[in-house]
């Protein structure tokens, strides 16, 4: 939070071309109380701003259920979510025909010798959300960096990749139906990176917890018999590791760990039973990139592939005594493996199957139960005229349990999405 | 804030004792051949872009993060030319001593005067470079301005070596401009060249050769059949030669060649990633005579 403001006050102070470029003189310089002071040869106020990029993201969606293909998809057995008794959750489903999906802003800067800064919002659905606001030190220590704010766990291969980043329209099961989508959260971060003769990155974060599907604290919980717990509640540790395979090929493997104190939820058939425990979630991680040399990306190959689990030790929330009812523990799974190639200059085609559910064990009052999995396959073509535009055609077949019924659909995309501002970076 | 300032002054004090080669990554092999022709014994070098890849479009890899974690100096080419990958890997490097602004920062860009300065920043025209070309390391000469500035900025990590440097530049454009001077006479009269990418243009300048064209219609977007045939029928008849680098697709400048009845050489951009100044020197030559080759 602290970071926040923190950096609010240092956009402000370069919007107003005040030239405070340290937030140790937010006393104002004693200039500005007198006659607006010349600027000096030449200078030009919008010289610190902070570099910008706006990258619009605009989609036409169909499917052969009527619109309904994305829902058929977030609803499957044991993953349907209440936000609170008897309402389900809806989020990120595009209606059909075209859809603005969101507009990513993203400003970034040094903002004095000791931190640089990034925020990224991103409008949409008539919001603006912060997606992530943090500071990060520019080398504490050798191979030492801190981060606070609001940002994206390091856990997992795409946790932190935003939409332009991914090669395909929409995140695979195991991020969507595990954790909501992605883990970003207010926190603090630390990543070190020791010397020596392999790239290991370790890193661990603590984060305030409020992610819907894995860490969620209800909103006034007195009334319900929940218990109010203060964060930060959830914690998390990560490592990725890259031996040098020389130039040609890059290969990445990871692991992770997030464990929260605290999940809250309305679950049961009609969101009637309120639960509350904690959870812990474990996933694994690979990517390996073959890069040929060519220009435009041909001949390119990417694999890649994670798999998240995730465990809920929950019980019945029972009047003010807390969660002293019946057990509701819950394990469940999902991965993806995809392939995307470079098969011309500036073409790339993917493939990728992802599932959630593979183990989807759930003890409700009914008894233990045991759910089928959700499935899609889905085949993307990208076409890139540069570095800064891009076009994708997009379909997917889902699977998916609704109530013991397999449920098929179609989904088409098409996308448009463009980076309009700073150069962005190229980062495995 | 003051929490950090014991940290930064530790930091300030670890520079390498004075018998210790300095760790120097070099992002390109041309900047890898400046550190080493510079800092001589003084120096152990690494350098991140393979030479037969194109340096804008390289990934930030996790290799290329720990040879920055332990550098004692970065050479870079500057100009934007690594502005895709080198802030991403500087930044996860969490290597404060090489960071832009440090006395282990080093970008040769900053030093050499550079051609097509104040381009608009207009991505309409393409992948342009409002800084300026980056490609001025294929001229010896303005590698040779970058090698004077490199010694100052070496003297400054490692003082005591500060003569050894300033020879060693010396030498270094003393070697150079003889060469220039040799091959200014070889490529003499030399009717121009066309090149797929603004790449060798700082060469071509200095020889006094004419460019006469570009197979990309704008830098960084790939050749298209209605280009290739505006250049054929405004090249017609004329002389000339084609160059191209290593990585950049053969169709264009081959199906240019048999048009124009040209020569065509498809060269490496850059030396190989252990080349020293002779190493250099021999590498320009074979653009020297590939340039020469259409009189």
């Amino acid at each position: 939070m602290m970071a926040e403001i923190l950096f609010i006050i240092w956009v402000l102070s370069q919007s107003q071309g005040s030239g405070l470029a340290s937030l140790d003189s937010v006393t104002p310089a004693p200039h500005l109380s007198q006659e607006p002071a010349p600027q000096a040869q030449g200078d030009d106020p919008n010289r610190f701003n902070p570099a910008i990029s706006v990258i619009p993201d605009v989609a036409y969606y169909t499917d052969n259920r009527d619109g309904a293909g994305g829902e058929l998809v977030a609803e499957a057995d044991g993953f349907a979510r209440h936000t609170e008794e008897g309402s389900h959750a809806h989020g990120g489903a595009l209606e059909r025909g075209f859809n603005l999906r969101e507009v990513e802003v993203a400003l970034s800067g040094a903002v004095d010798p000791y931190f640089d800064a990034w925020a990224v919002l991103a409008i949409g659905d008539g919001e603006v959300e912060a997606e992530e606001v943090y500071v990060q030190t520019r080398a504490l220590a050798p191979g030492l960096q801190l981060r606070a704010g609001k940002f994206y766990s390091g856990i997992g291969y795409l946790n932190a990749k935003h939409p332009h980043q991914w090669d395909f329209v929409d995140r695979p099961l195991p991020y969507s139906h595990l954790l909501g989508g992605a883990l970003g959260e207010v926190g603090l971060q630390a990543t070190w990176l020791p010397s020596l003769p392999v790239y290991v990155l370790v890193g661990g974060e603590l984060l305030q917890g409020a992610n819907v599907t894995f860490s969620q604290p209800l909103e006034a919980p007195g009334e319900q018999g929940f218990t109010g717990k203060g964060g930060p509640r959830l914690f998390t540790g990560f490592v990725k590791v890259s031996p040098n395979l020389g130039d040609s090929h890059t290969l990445q493997v990871g692991g992770a760990i997030a464990h929260t104190r605290l999940h809250q939820e309305f679950a049961g058939e009609h969101g009637e039973e309120p639960l509350e425990g904690s959870g812990t979630l474990v996933g694994a991680d690979l990517v390996y990139q073959y890069d040929s040399g060519k220009q435009w990306g041909v001949g390119d190959l990417t694999l890649q592939g994670e798999y998240f689990r995730r465990r809920h030790d929950l019980a019945v929330v029972t009047g003010a005594g807390g969660p002293g009812g019946p057990r509701r523990d819950r394990t469940q799974d999902g991965f993806y493996v995809q392939a995307v190639y470079g098969f011309a200059a500036r073409w790339k085609a993917g493939g990728r199957f992802d599932a959630a559910g593979l183990t989807n064990r759930l003890r409700r009052r009914d008894g233990l139960l045991r759910l089928d999995s959700v499935r899609r396959y889905t085949a993307a073509l990208t076409f890139r005229p540069t570095e800064f535009s891009r076009l994708r055609v997009q379909y997917t077949r889902a699977d998916s349990p609704i109530g013991g019924v397999r449920q098929k659909s179609n989904q088409l995309w098409v996308q448009l999405q463009i980076s309009l501002g700073a150069h962005g970076a190229h980062t495995l | 804030m003051r929490l950090f300032l014991p940290f930064v002054a530790t930091l300030a004090l670890a520079v390498p004792a004075a018998g210790q080669a300095l760790d120097v990554v070099a992002t390109t092999s041309s900047m890898g051949v400046l550190a080493r022709a510079v800092g001589g014994p003084a120096v152990k070098v690494t350098v991140l872009a393979p030479p037969d890849r194109d340096a804008h479009y390289l990934v930030a890899r996790p290799s290329m993060m720990l040879a920055l974690r332990r550098a004692d100096l970065l050479v870079a080419v500057g100009a934007d030319l690594e502005t895709g990958w080198l802030p991403a890997a500087l930044r996860s490097a969490g290597n404060r001593r090489i960071q832009p602004g440090q006395p282990g920062y080093f970008e040769g860009a900053a030093h050499v005067d550079l051609l097509e300065k104040g381009q608009a920043a207009d991505r309409s025209r393409g992948d342009v470079h409002p800084l300026g070309n980056p490609h001025y390391y294929l001229d010896p000469l303005r590698l040779s301005a970058a090698a004077k500035a490199l010694a100052s900025h070496l003297a400054r990590l490692r003082p005591a070596s500060a003569t050894a440097f300033a020879a060693n530049a010396d030498t270094f454009a003393k070697t150079a401009s003889d060469r220039v001077v040799q091959w200014k006479a070889q490529a003499a009269g030399a009717p121009g060249v066309l090149l797929f990418h603004k790449d060798a243009n700082y060469l071509a300048d200095r020889l006094g050769v004419p460019i006469v064209g570009y197979i990309e219609p704008v830098p960084g977007v790939p050749p298209t059949a209605s280009h290739l045939r505006d250049l054929v029928t405004r090249l017609k008849g004329t002389r000339g030669v084609i160059l191209y680098a290593t990585y950049q697709p053969s169709d264009g400048p081959q199906h240019l060649a048999k048009h124009l009845g040209w020569p065509v050489h498809r060269l490496q951009l850059e030396p190989a990633p252990d080349a020293d100044l002779p190493a250099y020197l021999a590498h320009v030559e074979r653009w020297v005579t590939a340039i020469a080759s259409a009189k």
